[in-house]
């Protein structure tokens, strides 16, 4: 029987990681801004745009791991409460891969929107008040 | 005959276009020696960190020639200079530029991590220190050091991939007079031991004697470049 559920929770994971994706990268870009200086004194001593990148790259990681750490290990307590109420609920551990392998593309792709104002930072700014 | 370390010839640098273009930097023409600590004085707009910049890699000039150790740096691309500023510019900022979340030695890895190879890392950062004097606080943070202490991290932060060239701009502004008298003459001693260009932008007259010359700058341009003793 087609119920319909499936493509309902799909949909709801896809906003998910939208939303996930959406609240991420504005953390990161609202990080940046703040450390704008920070960025042009690292351009500044020899810092590429790679070297940027990576930093940012990394932050997000950290966010993200951190983040998915407590997130996977809520799952297992919210499956057992939530199956009492559907019984036919599931939670396989491919799950946690698939959503392990979207962290880090959401990561990722929130770490290079937010990266921009640090690559676009002139490292001259250092010599400003 | 050998190129100098570190020249420029006819160097411009003009802001905006057309009728609104202004000059920055007009016609300069200069050449900074080894072991030679050179003071650009003047009043604030008159050039100076304009020039620091263009001596350091930070921007190009519009007009006219910079080398860095016979290399011509107008048009290198960023890459480029980015490569030149990390092998060869040490920076010393007004106002310290210190990571604040990082301890002393943690902020003068961070000036290494971007120098190929690393030239030694946590030793040669420990050593920094050591240089500096500052053997005792290599492990407190920014907020728990004084102006001078802050600013002699930022020296041995400069100084710890052995640059031929070390830029300051303003590096006493934000001192008292005791501490900012200590900071200049580290960075002469230093500057004069390992045959450094130092280049030291202020518009303080006490930084005087610790200069072998004096640049004057007004406007744009260069008005006097007087060696001492000469």
């Amino acid at each position: 029987m087609q119920t319909g559920a499936g493509g309902a929770l799909s949909l709801a994971a896809l906003l998910g990681f939208i939303i996930g994706l959406a609240i991420v990268s504005q953390t990161m870009y609202a990080s940046t801004m703040e450390n704008l200086d920070e960025f042009a004194t690292l351009k500044a001593l020899g810092a590429s745009n790679w070297s940027v990148r990576r930093l940012v790259i990394g932050q997000s990681f950290v966010c993200g791991v951190a983040g998915a750490a407590v997130g996977f290990a809520a799952v297992p307590p919210a499956v057992g409460l939530a199956s009492r109420v559907i019984t036919w609920i599931v939670c396989p551990a491919w799950m946690f891969a698939a959503v392990g392998m979207a962290l880090v593309f959401l990561c990722s792709a929130a770490a290079l929107l937010a990266v921009q104002p640090a690559i676009r930072i002139e490292p001259g700014r250092v010599f400003r008040a | 005959m050998l190129s100098p370390v570190l020249a420029a010839n006819n160097a411009s640098v003009i802001y905006g276009s057309g009728a609104l273009a202004t000059a920055a930097l007009a016609d300069v023409s200069l050449t900074f020696e080894p072991g030679e600590v050179s003071l650009l004085m003047g009043s604030s707009g008159s050039g100076k960190t304009t020039l620091l910049s263009l001596l350091g890699c930070l921007r190009t000039a519009d007009r006219g020639h910079v080398t860095l150790l016979g290399q011509e740096l107008r048009g290198c691309r960023e890459p480029e200079l980015v490569r030149l500023r990390s092998e060869h510019i040490g920076f010393v900022f007004q106002f310290f530029r210190l990571f604040r979340s990082l301890t002393a030695v943690e902020n003068v890895e961070v000036g290494l991590e971007f120098t190929p190879g690393g030239r030694g890392g946590k030793m040669t950062a420990s050593a920094a220190l050591d240089a500096v004097g500052l053997s005792t606080k290599k492990h407190l943070r920014p907020e728990q050091m004084s102006g001078g202490e802050r600013q002699r991290v930022a020296v041995a932060r400069a100084l710890a991939k052995n640059p031929r060239i070390l830029l300051a701009d303003e590096p006493t502004a934000a001192l008292d007079s005791a501490s900012g008298a200590q900071v200049a003459e580290l960075i002469r001693t230093l500057a004069t031991e390992r045959g450094m260009v130092a280049v030291i932008a202020t518009h303080d007259p006490r930084l005087t004697p610790f200069g072998d010359r004096v640049i004057a700058m007004s406007d744009g341009k260069v008005v006097s470049d007087q060696r001492s003793g000469a």
